[in-house]
């Protein structure tokens, strides 16, 4: 049965609401984005982070009769909730700030007490049948809009006030405490919805609890949803306007194939979705029992899979899915939610005892890739930042802030003692830095020397490739460096000048257009000249349906997220170096990323249609 | 005291016009009266019930906007008294 077709009679969420109510059960509504990370879930949804409501885009949430006096009611309390709010954040104003300024928390409080809002809103719950929010929603806007008949700063400080006080309200009517909930602690089988997560909201992730997201701005290739394909949980994106439409506690179906969050799924949707997540946990299971094979090609070539981490706590993961070391682990998020840098003692204690867990496989550590969408800990530069992606960042901050790169890496040389750790830097773009960043590991490996502080002079140290120029240089960095690893998720958006994180231009972000492969193989041939190892640690590694691709290509390590590897060691397995071969040469030459894709799949189709089947 | 209805005419003299503050001072105000008070934007025509902030906020009243104040009740001297006072001195703005 086709997901389509089953969707199919489930009512559009506008239709939804056009509609007659005719059931006592909740009713059941569709919203739409865009496929973000595969799988399906069903869980409670919390809504997080402070509303980013679109006030000109709202959609009314139909209610039955009888559940109007409870809607009323939820209103009631929040407006109590958010009077409670304000007149304890004014008494604490108080003291801080001049009175007069405090006075603007009158105004909030008149607006909570508006006797014409509270009428409004309580007359659209029971006569338009609408939910709390919405019906709040319509109302506020009702308001804007009247009042944007003059367009001035005089207008705006007036709309603002309203905004301000109006999202504080809705917080209240989602449940959220104030300032939204965090995500370290999340009840049992979450979902959430937000409007963005940055990485710092996701940095602290209780990954136990998460089933799914979905959010309103974003990409496929946005931060959520690569930490949601990494988590192996379903995401959808780009779901425009709709993190007021739900409420903390709402059940939730997340098709991450589809696109779709279904709100209140009914009993047909649940069957048809319980025997979809059946088949793929089935799946699953048959591709873990092949964790300890080896990723060998039909034809006899051995490729070396490796896990990306970010964190000591994913070391479980990375045993249970056999990876044969770490490609990447990533350090930023040793630096992010903290007002200081970790110290160099803090940084080795994490390093070692990393080396130590993987006892002498290798262990390939990324230092700091601040900056970006990233900008957490050095968010006093972040602020001046016009173009971060172009800006400082990564290794690029060694002379800003020399004093960061420096102490990770006496940190880093220090751990090297207690396993095979090799140093990657990210952002390399030119030869001279490579060179720079060499001689401060010699004056560190100096420093260590003469204060006899224990090290391991003979880490080897490595180029993240991801900016075009390294690969048109790639011979020369070759001869300064001991491997290389291909990030391929800058190196796409710097190749093809898409911003990733830009919802409008995203369709542009495609990994497998022409000129991609073309660096990637450059980058391959200068490796091989140089007899350097070559990994791939980007997004496109973790895809099966790029695997034969990049074998292809030359490529015979790959790094990913530990749940990625099951499925990329299955297609491996059943895929020949020959038609790898042919599959590379294809996508060089054509002219079309589409073409390339479409072949991508259709070879999977056929040497793994199981694995293909749940790649949706 | 007798039931009286009283109008009087201002303009907006404040730099930021009614925004959230001044009209909330002026609903704090008229609220400490029994009066009906309505407030009527003149150049707009519109009408706003003084004892509600947000219907105070959609007079759409910037600086220099003519206001018409009418209020009608037993307290409608004392209540136009403080309410000319707080328009005129510009919400203390």
């Amino acid at each position: 049965m086709s997901a389509s077709a089953s969707a199919a009679p489930l009512p559009d969420g506008a239709d939804a609401a056009a509609a007659p109510p005719h059931t006592v059960e909740k009713k059941e509504v569709l919203f739409h984005g865009f496929p973000a990370s595969p799988g399906i879930c069903r869980g409670r949804v919390l809504v997080f982070g402070a509303a980013h409501t679109d006030f000109n885009e709202i959609d009314p949430i139909p209610i039955e009769a009888s559940e109007a006096d409870a809607e009323v009611e939820r209103f009631q309390s929040a407006l109590e909730k958010t009077k409670a709010e304000i007149k304890a954040l004014q008494k604490k104003m108080q003291r801080t700030i001049e009175k007069r300024d405090a006075k603007i928390f009158d105004a909030h409080l008149l607006i909570v007490e508006d006797k014409l809002l509270f009428k409004e809103v309580v007359s659209r719950i029971r006569g338009q049948l609408c939910n709390a929010q919405s019906s709040f929603l319509l109302t506020i806007q009702r308001y804007l809009t009247a009042i944007s008949g003059t367009n001035d700063t005089y207008l705006n400080e007036r709309a603002g006030d309203i905004r301000d006080i109006a999202n504080r309200i809705l917080r209240n009517l989602t449940g959220d405490r104030e300032g939204g909930p965090s995500l370290d602690n999340l009840p049992e089988n979450t979902v959430v919805i937000a409007h963005d997560l940055t990485p710092s909201d996701t940095a602290m992730l209780d990954r136990k609890n998460i089933l799914g997201f979905a959010i309103e701005t974003g990409s496929r290739t946005c931060h959520t949803s690569i930490l949601a394909r990494s988590l192996r949980i379903p995401a959808v994106v780009g779901m425009r306007n709709i993190a007021g439409k739900f409420a903390n506690g709402d059940e939730v179906i997340v098709d991450g194939f589809l696109g779709m969050v279904i709100r209140n799924p009914s009993r047909d949707t649940l069957a048809f979705y319980r025997e979809k997540i059946s088949r793929k946990d089935e799946l699953y299971n048959i591709l873990m029992k092949e964790s300890s094979r080896a990723a060998e090609t039909t034809d006899g070539y051995r490729v070396k899979l490796c896990a990306n981490i970010e964190g000591a706590d994913d070391m479980e993961e990375v045993s249970r899915c056999g990876a044969e070391g770490i490609g990447l682990f990533r350090t930023e998020y040793l630096f992010m939610n903290t007002p200081v840098a970790p110290d160099e003692e803090t940084q080795y204690q994490i390093y070692s005892k990393l080396l130590r867990a993987m006892r002498g496989r290798a262990v390939t550590i990324r230092t700091v890739d601040l900056g970006g969408d990233k900008l957490d800990f050095a968010s006093a530069s972040a602020a001046r930042e016009p173009n971060p992606f172009l800006g400082l960042r990564a290794i690029r901050l060694c002379h800003e802030k020399p004093r960061l790169i420096r102490t990770q890496l006496r940190a880093l040389l220090r751990a090297g003692v207690y396993g095979d750790l090799r140093i990657m830097f990210p952002m390399v773009s030119s030869l001279s830095e490579i060179e720079e960043l060499l001689a401060i590991r010699d004056e560190i490996a100096e420093e260590l020397k003469n204060e006899n502080v224990p090290f391991d002079p003979k880490v080897k140290i490595g180029a993240m490739i991801e900016i075009p120029s390294a690969c048109l240089i790639a011979d020369a960095l070759a001869a300064k460096v001991d491997f290389f690893s291909i990030g391929s998720n800058d190196l796409v958006q710097y190749t093809l000048a898409v911003d990733r994180l830009n919802e409008r231009v995203a369709y542009l972000y495609r990994p497998s257009h022409p000129a991609v492969m073309e660096l990637i193989r450059l980058t391959v041939e200068a490796a091989k000249k140089h007899r350097i190892p070559v990994c791939v640690c980007g997004e496109i590694a973790a895809d099966p349906r790029f695997t034969p691709i990049l074998l292809g290509l030359g490529v015979l390590e790959l790094s990913m997220s530990p749940n990625a590897l099951a499925e990329v060691r299955g297609v491996i397995r059943k895929t020949s170096m020959l038609a790898s071969e042919h599959l590379a040469k294809i996508a060089l030459t054509s002219a079309d990323p589409e073409d390339v894709m479409v072949l991508a799949k259709e070879h999977i189709q056929t040497v793994a249609p199981d694995i293909a089947s749940i790649l949706g | 005291m007798d039931f009286m209805n009283i109008s009087k005419d201002f303009v907006v003299c404040n730099p930021l016009g009614i925004h959230a503050r001044p009209a909330s001072a002026f609903v704090q105000a008229a609220g400490g009266f029994e009066s009906e008070i309505a407030v009527t934007n003149l150049d707009s025509g519109h009408v706003a019930d003084g004892k509600s902030v947000m219907s105070m906020l959609m007079l759409s009243a910037p600086k220099g906007t003519r206001l018409r104040v009418e209020i009608s009740g037993r307290d409608a001297e004392d209540a136009m008294k403080a309410l000319s006072a707080l328009i005129e001195g510009g919400f203390d703005e």
